[in-house]
């Protein structure tokens, strides 16, 4: 017979290829060592043309063998790479972030026992297909076209409340998908838009909360709080719960409080004043933020920028860095001299996209850099987020300064070694990690918080746990493993000198345990974070415990 | 069993030709030679013709569709049937290797346990 033949008892080709896997795997992540190490590099704004070719080659070599092992989200991530590495454009800097964030995922989906071999996924239809306890209630069969509207996870108890909040679901147009209170969640299609969790069923609930908050981006939830059994409230709204609604409540409450969960936050007013001295930029400025909701003034002569300024009153100010005669960079220093303007959130933009162009541009005093030509939804969204940061921070600071005993008012008190920079510092990083202390120290400084870094918990503690302690940030970015002293003890001297209160300590937390993570937050962590994490969700959780 | 098909594998990943040539030998039970360049296929085609030629498009030095032009200029190897693996990221040139001629396109990355069946769907080989 010619051809293929039934194959051979006893022989399993999944067997084979999980083998095959296992002799190849140093290879593979010898592919990825140089992609991180060429990502590194491009943050850095040093990965040469050479290390660029090689890496997106190995990038595309890896999107295949990975997915043929069966590590579908290794693959897209290689994918990815893959795409941002192609061409000989500079990255631009938000570009290599999100290349740090698929290197981490790359790294992470890698070291897991490799799944069954999947279907190659192209073609794999975008239905939810949940596993095990799972199964979709609206939308009809899962492999038939998929229905619109929002998907809402659903954790809740009884089979009978499971149809009813269905039945509900759909009258909204939502379409719904039941997971399991237990933590899990689905591997396959698109993540839910929201969730409700009943937290009556016990720790899983939090966990699945945690799971929800820790996505990308986050799935907000309301939580279900059962009136004839205790529940922690508080717990829950650590783990990430956006809300609370009795378990009691109507389908319809529920639902109207999803859509109100869902619905685009209002769009503050806000005023942006915007200067640029071309026309056409100018006007895509414009658009862009007006489309966002946002209130915008546009100018094109620099000379009338004062008088501007003291009409209009702007919430932010977005300077163009190449404007003819005096540059953005100098407007900006001049701006930052003035009292009135002092604290007025600037934002750059730049058509040099180098890291020295950037750093220089942020020395003169900007909040943000954007390389011009930019995102339209990208550059509204960073301004959306500077603005509510400004706000929050202006709403935050007084309170945590005032009782504060080493207030510029007493300098008889200060501690030798406080200077006025430290008070200024709004995010300590402990982290003994080299590559991931500078891809904070990137991710932090391009968003304008100012920070400062520590490789053992020892000198940490020694700065933050004194009472009162030397350093006083607001929220700290707090590494497990360290030297000579781990991130719990570094947490429990700050719990013990009364620390948390004034600072928000976030726990970066890799093997631990998960009583260890209940532990740190029941000593007052603000929140855990788990490696490897994604940076734009870490800076999420950041901007949350300044105070958002 | 007698005389069974043989299908020359080119792909310069040592992981990818391990696999497809574990599954193509045991579900398929075709006889597998692999190559890990494009000069290296040449060559093994050309002293020996296999009953078809699986090549990866993206390889160091003669890259797919080089390979698979120099196999349309050797007289052995002219009408041996080629399935290129393609990646997903070069949906653009996908129209461009159809019409220089191939059998088939495989997208990278590929389900291991339906390579079988898609090369021989492909090829139109009977089980």
């Amino acid at each position: 017979m010619n051809g293929a033949v039934q194959t051979a008892p006893g022989l399993d080709p999944t067997a084979a290829i999980r083998a095959i896997w296992n002799s190849n795997r140093d290879e593979v992540m010898g592919r990825v060592a140089v992609l991180e190490d060429a990502v590194a590099a491009a943050i850095e704004g040093r990965l040469s043309p050479e290390n660029r070719v090689a890496a997106e080659r190995e990038a595309h070599k890896l999107a295949g063998a990975a997915g043929t092992f069966g590590f579908g989200r290794a693959s897209e991530a290689a994918r990815k790479l893959e795409g941002i590495l192609a061409g000989t454009d500079p990255i631009p800097l938000d570009r290599t972030l999100v290349a740090a964030d698929e290197v981490v995922a790359l790294r992470g989906d890698l070291s897991r026992d490799p799944s069954p071999p999947a279907e190659p996924a192209p073609d794999r239809p975008l239905t939810p297909v949940p596993a095990t306890q799972g199964s979709p209630l609206a939308g009809g069969p899962p492999r038939q076209e998929a229905p619109s509207g929002p998907l809402v996870a659903i954790a809740v108890a009884g089979q009978g409340r499971r149809k009813q909040l269905a039945a509900a679901a759909i009258d909204r147009g939502f379409q719904t998908l039941v997971i399991s209170e237990n933590g899990w969640l689905p591997q396959e299609g698109p993540p839910p838009a929201a969730a409700l969790v009943d937290l009556g069923e016990g720790d899983g609930s939090l966990v699945l909360l945690a799971a929800l908050a820790a996505l990308d981006p986050p799935v907000p939830s309301l939580a279900l709080t059962p009136s004839n059994a205790p529940c922690d409230r508080v717990s829950a709204a650590r783990a990430g719960a956006r809300g609370f609604l009795s378990a009691e409540a109507s389908p319809g409450e529920l639902f109207t409080a999803v859509q109100n969960l869902l619905a685009p936050p209002k769009a503050p007013e806000s005023t942006v004043l915007v200067l640029d001295h071309l026309p056409a930029s100018l006007s895509s400025v414009h658009a862009a933020l007006q489309n966002a909701g946002l209130a915008v003034v546009g100018l094109t002569e620099p000379a009338r920028l004062w008088e501007a300024m003291e009409e209009t009153q702007p919430d932010l100010l977005i300077l163009e860095s190449s404007l003819p005669g005096v540059g953005g960079a100098e407007l900006c220093q001049v701006l930052r001299s003035d009292a009135r303007w002092a604290s007025l959130p600037v934002l750059l933009l730049t058509a040099y996209d180098n890291a020295a162009a950037t750093a220089a541009l942020f020395d003169a005093g900007a909040d943000d850099v954007v390389a011009s030509p930019f995102d339209g939804a990208d550059l509204a969204a960073r301004v959306r987020n500077r603005l509510k940061r400004t706000r929050a921070l202006r709403g935050h600071a007084p309170v945590a300064r005032d009782g504060d005993p080493l207030a510029v008012d007493h300098p008889a008190t200060r501690t030798a070694g406080t200077v006025a920079a430290e008070d200024d510092v709004q995010v300590v990083v402990v982290e003994d990690d080299p590559l991931l202390a500078e891809l904070l120290r990137h991710a932090l400084t391009t968003r304008g918080y100012r920070f400062r870094h520590f490789t053992d918990g020892q000198a940490a503690a020694d700065e933050l746990a004194g009472s009162p302690p030397a350093l006083r940030p607001r929220v700290v970015l707090l590494d497990v493993g360290l030297p000579a002293l781990n991130g719990f003890g570094v947490l429990r001297q700050m719990a013990l000198t009364d620390n948390l209160a004034s600072t928000r300590v976030i726990m970066l937390t890799a093997h631990s345990s998960e009583t260890e993570i209940l532990n740190a937050l029941e000593l007052g962590a603000f929140d855990h974070v788990a490696k490897p994490f994604s940076m734009p969700v870490l800076m999420q959780r950041v901007r949350r415990a300044l105070g958002d | 069993m007698d005389n069974p098909r043989r299908i020359l594998l080119v792909d310069d990943d040592s992981g990818i030709r391990e696999v497809a040539r574990t599954v193509l030998e045991m579900v398929g039970g075709y006889d597998v030679e692999t190559a890990a360049s494009g000069l290296e296929g040449l060559e093994k085609a050309r002293t020996s013709p296999p009953d078809a030629i699986v090549l990866d498009v993206m390889m160091p030095g003669l890259d797919g569709p080089a390979t698979f032009a120099r196999l349309q200029e050797q007289p052995e190897t002219r009408d041996v049937p080629v399935i290129l693996l393609t990646a997903k990221t070069q949906a653009a040139d996908r129209s461009r290797f159809a019409s220089m001629g191939v059998a088939g396109m495989l997208p990278k990355p590929f389900d291991p346990m339906a390579l079988c069946d898609q090369i021989a769907g492909m090829l139109d080989w009977q089980p």
